[in-house]
């Protein structure tokens, strides 16, 4: 994470909090305060204004995105929903900042938005300006790039890794170049939107399912990572890792990796040495180096389970999964439980498989991890269905990093069940309005991709 | 004075263009280098970052284009344009070498190169950019529609929920303690140190018992050739193992060659305990074809104690046989040509005994040393005598502890003659002390009175240097430590002789310290 911007985040976040409990006089807020001003007069050695944005579920500092990582999470995140619940689009410190005028800016966050803006107004803030926002829509900020740029990512990486797969399926010569581009890409456009990328993991093509299911592990798995705050060179391992985990399939005959119905024995046998075979294919497509390692330990494990069971056999039951490994695995099995499959046509609803994942950790998953995995896609994933309790039906387009079980959602069908294009409700601000239970989207002739691609 | 931007600007202009014509090393690119280096860091130190913007044919900073070159094939702004790259941030903390990599990277004439790849695979901290994925047509895609099916949904999924026996109100607390985040960290600072190649090995090997696959026999060989190269004789020889029983991959002819050998060079000296224990054990795997070139680097080898378990292991490499050695026994190099001899002896192969015995007369000590080395190993005790004869005293040492060592009887009456001889006198303690112990070696039932005789003889003329021989004789009788040589030992305590006197008074004195260590 910008450790400057981190660092103010989290002093911020602290005085915030002390003036909701402690005097001005006493000696927790005197510290803290201490510590604030001298952070940010440290700040303002190289730069005229300190500035916090907020452009829907992120937040800046001085035009840096800050990154949700699981250190600093909690900073983050309140700075995040209460800047979202008083309607705040930025906040500038400038210099000339004084204790007083800090202390009485923080004190106003235990209000409501109408009298925040009340107070603020007639507060004499002659050092911190607050941007409102005015409109229920919010605007991107001129220097976020365009959010067009994340979808032509993600759907270039999908014609990437399918070319690569159909390659190695057909004994072609594999454009390896364009493979690793995609890695970078892909970890470029997480760190700007994790939560728009993500959400494209939700678009699955029946069709497509190999591709798609490659390329989807391989952003799920990135965006752990990122949240694990791994480096960018153990992103790449990562990615990579994610992207290749079940190359080996292309080494099984496609009427068994297609077949509709059960698998025989024998079949389902061979299906099972797709890791063994995973293990050749990216020595074959990437030769050996520390990202084909990674690569080819994670296509060996990812169906190694946290309990120690799990296939291939281990020859040496000391040898434990790594990390990448063991995101892999969550990220493997989520993905293929929500998505439609020839031998599963109706996938699991994705706050099923959140639960599935939950009911498994210590058994199939590594218990941590599969938390991160949750914080990361929340209770009800991005493009569930959900039916409120007041009976109209939504489509969920946005985590909500404040409250994993109230995402942001889109109202698709009213009470009467007539389609209705909005309104978009963060169900984190309207807490009158609750989720009543999850539905599958085609019992109302739903197909939550036409929203999240039309944003 | 703070740097000016245009002035920056035109510093890195002139980087990137004399980073075209000239190489990194060259006077004039190191002048504008060093210029923009030094200008860039004292910007950043006020400014934190300096941004620009990439265009088709230009390079801009805010609104002020501070490069700009039209013609494609050297036009910088028009390849970093065609790779995606849109905008490139410098940060405070930017190093010389960043600096450096960056200019060589952007200014690389080869057109089929991808300068955003190249770039993010260097992983800079101190540089990032800002790239785009352009198509050539505008990217398609189309809504995918979902499988419609004609079941009843709601049953569906209490079916899912029954079947994984979950509830929609199960709790579930994804919040981390600060416990499990300590836990975290630690798993994943374990993993972004480098993976060992050892999991990589095993899991190579794991997966060749399970299917056969020729890029898994390739990747293990290469990483056999990386682990021999990086003195990681653990996993080279776990790796050989495995893939000995692979008959047609021959394994050892790839790496036996003389430039492999030649690397082993001074390796025995370095090498902790364990690796060198791993290295024998590899060095186990060669063929006889590599004798040769391990034997040119014995010579090398400082610490006695390896040198010799090399050349037990080169013997077992040979298997009996002589022949991949004697062409080392007319080596002008006197160290190849007595590990060569040791070695032969080792073997125990009686056929090089000829070829052995016409280097008995070779005028170098150390080879006639090597000689007797290898004859005791032979058995050819008889003519380890031969050398007693020899002109050099490290030589008959050498021969006297050979005999010491093996079993010749035959030789103590030849001993004794020339210990009881005048000239016995005149040779060095050392060569008096092997006489003495060779001959308690070898000693048959006259040797207490020969010792006896020795110990007491009356002499007139050099008491000195004969009290050495009392001393050495009575040190015998110590060593015999019989009822009839503590006798004479005591009855020598009793002699008027001075000298007879006080070594028996010594060594009863050692007779009863090892008594009472016992």
């Amino acid at each position: 994470m910008h450790k400057p911007g981190k660092d103010f985040i989290a002093s911020l976040y602290a005085l915030i909090k002390a003036t909701f409990v402690y005097d001005f006089n006493n000696d927790v807020v005197v510290n803290l305060v201490n510590r604030f001003l001298q952070n940010i007069n440290n700040l303002f050695q190289t730069s005229n204004q300190i500035e916090i944005l907020r452009y829907r579920d992120y937040i800046f500092f001085n035009k840096v995105r800050m990154r949700f990582e699981i250190e600093g999470y909690a900073s983050l995140q309140f700075i995040e929903e209460n800047l979202k619940r008083l309607w705040i689009k930025s906040i500038t410190f400038l210099s000339g900042l004084k204790s007083n005028e800090i202390l009485n800016f923080c004190a106003l966050f235990k209000y409501d938005k109408d009298i925040f803006i009340q107070k603020y107004n007639y507060g004499g803030f002659g050092s911190i300006q607050v941007d409102f926002l005015t409109e229920q829509e919010e605007i991107a900020p001129e220097f976020l790039k365009d959010g067009e740029q994340i979808k032509k990512t993600y759907f270039k990486a999908l014609k990437v890794t399918k070319n690569l797969i159909q390659s190695l399926w057909n004994r072609q010569p594999v454009d390896t170049r364009s493979f690793r581009r995609v890695i970078y890409t892909l970890i470029d456009s997480l760190s700007q939107d994790e939560f728009g990328l993500t959400a494209l993991t939700t678009i699955k093509n029946f069709d497509e399912y190999t591709y798609n299911h490659s390329l989807n592990v391989g952003v799920l798995s990135l965006a752990m990572g990122q949240r694990l705050d791994l480096e960018r060179k153990n992103l790449v391992k990562l990615g990579t890792a994610g992207l290749l985990h079940d190359i080996g399939k292309v080494a099984i005959s496609k009427q068994i990796i297609d077949k509709p119905d059960t698998l025989t024995k024998e079949e389902w046998e061979l299906l099972k040495r797709h890791t063994l075979f995973g293990v050749s294919e990216i020595i074959k497509t990437r030769g050996l180096d520390d990202v084909s390692f990674a690569s080819l330990l994670t296509a060996y494990q990812h169906h190694w389970n946290y309990n120690g069971t799990g296939y291939p056999e281990k020859l040496d039951p000391k040898i434990q999964p790594t990390l990448y490994a063991q995101i892999v695995r969550i990220c493997d099995a989520y993905d293929a439980m929500t998505t439609s499959r020839p031998y599963q046509l109706l996938p699991y609803l994705p706050a099923v498989a959140i639960r599935v994942l939950w009911s498994n950790v210590n058994t199939y998953f590594e218990p941590i991890l599969t938390k991160v995995f949750i914080q990361i896609l929340g209770l009800h994933p991005v493009s569930s269905c959900l039916e409120l309790d007041n009976g109209e039906i939504a489509v969920v387009l946005r985590q909500n990093p404040a409250h994993i079980d109230r995402p942001i959602i889109k109202i698709v069908l009213n009470i009467r069940k007539e389609k209705t294009n909005g309104p978009i409700i963060d169900l984190g601000l309207e807490m009158k309005i609750n989720i009543a239970k999850a539905v599958y989207p085609q019992k109302y002739d739903i197909n939550p991709a036409e929203h999240l691609l039309t944003l | 004075m703070p740097v000016k931007i245009a002035d920056l600007a035109i510093d890195l202009a002139k980087s990137i263009k004399a980073a075209q014509i000239y190489q990194t090393a060259h006077p004039t690119f190191k002048n504008f280098f060093n210029q923009f280096h030094q200008n860039l860091v004292e910007y950043l130190k006020i400014n934190y970052q300096l941004i620009l913007q990439i265009e088709r044919f230009s390079i801009r900073y805010e609104n002020n284009v501070i490069y700009e070159e039209t013609e494609k094939d050297i036009s910088i702004a028009f390849r970093l344009f065609r790779d995606g790259i849109r905008e490139i941030r410098f940060t405070e903390g930017i190093t010389s070498d960043e600096i450096l990599i960056f200019l060589e990277i952007v200014s690389r004439s080869e057109r089929d190169q991808d300068i955003a790849l190249n770039l993010w695979e260097c992983d800079f901290s101190h540089i990032s950019f800002y790239v785009v994925e352009e198509e050539e047509e505008k990217l398609v895609y189309s809504i995918p529609q979902m499988p419609k099916l004609e079941i009843n949904y709601d049953e569906a999924v209490k079916g899912v929920l029954t079947k994984e026996k979950i509830e929609f109100t199960d709790k579930i607390s994804a919040d981390i303690t600060p416990e499990e985040l300590r836990r975290l960290k630690s798993v994943i600072d374990e993993n972004e140190k480098q993976i060992t190649i050892g999991i990589i090995v095993s899991t190579l090997i794991d997966v060749l018992k399970k299917i056969q696959s020729q890029e898994i026999i390739d990747s293990l060989i290469e990483i056999l050739e990386l682990s021999i190269n990086s003195s990681d004789f653990y996993n080279a020889c776990l790796i050989v193992n495995q893939l000995w029983n692979y008959a047609d991959i021959n394994l050892i002819t790839r790496i036996e060659n003389e430039a492999m050998i030649i690397g082993f060079a001074g390796l025995p000296d370095i090498l902790d305990d364990q690796s060198f224990n791993d290295f024998i054990a590899l060095v186990g795997f060669f063929s006889k074809k590599s004798v040769p070139h391990f034997i040119s680097i014995l010579k090398n080898i400082k610490n006695q104690g390896r040198l010799s378990t090399l050349q037990d292991r080169l013997a077992y490499i040979c298997q009996g046989d002589p022949s991949p050695l004697l062409e080392f026994l007319k080596n002008p190099d006197l160290k190849i040509m007595t590990s060569a001899i040791t070695i032969l002896g080792i073997i125990k192969n009686r056929s090089v005994i000829p070829q052995l015995k016409t280097l008995m007369m070779h005028p170098s000590s150390l080879v006639r040393i090597a000689i007797i080395d290898a004859f005791t190993e032979l058995g050819e005790v008889k003519m380890i005598a031969d050398f007693l004869d020899d002109p050099e005293a490290d030589v008959r040492i050498k021969a006297l502890q050979s005999l010491e060592r093996v079993s010749y009887p035959t030789i103590y009456q030849r001993l004794i003659k020339t210990i009881k001889n005048r000239n016995f006198l005149k040779l060095n303690y050392n060569e008096q002390k092997a006489y003495f112990n060779c001959l308690v070696a070898n000693r048959d039932n006259r040797l207490i009175k020969h010792l006896e005789q020795v110990l007491f003889k009356w002499i007139f003329f050099g008491k000195q240097k004969y009290l050495i021989k009392r001393q050495l004789a009575a040190q015998a009788l110590v060593n015999l430590n019989t009822d009839k040589a503590i006798e004479i030992l005591k009855t020598g305590t009793q002699k008027r002789n001075e000298d007879i006197r006080a070594v028996c008074e010594n060594a009863l004195r050692l007779i009863d310290k090892n008594l009472k260590r016992e």
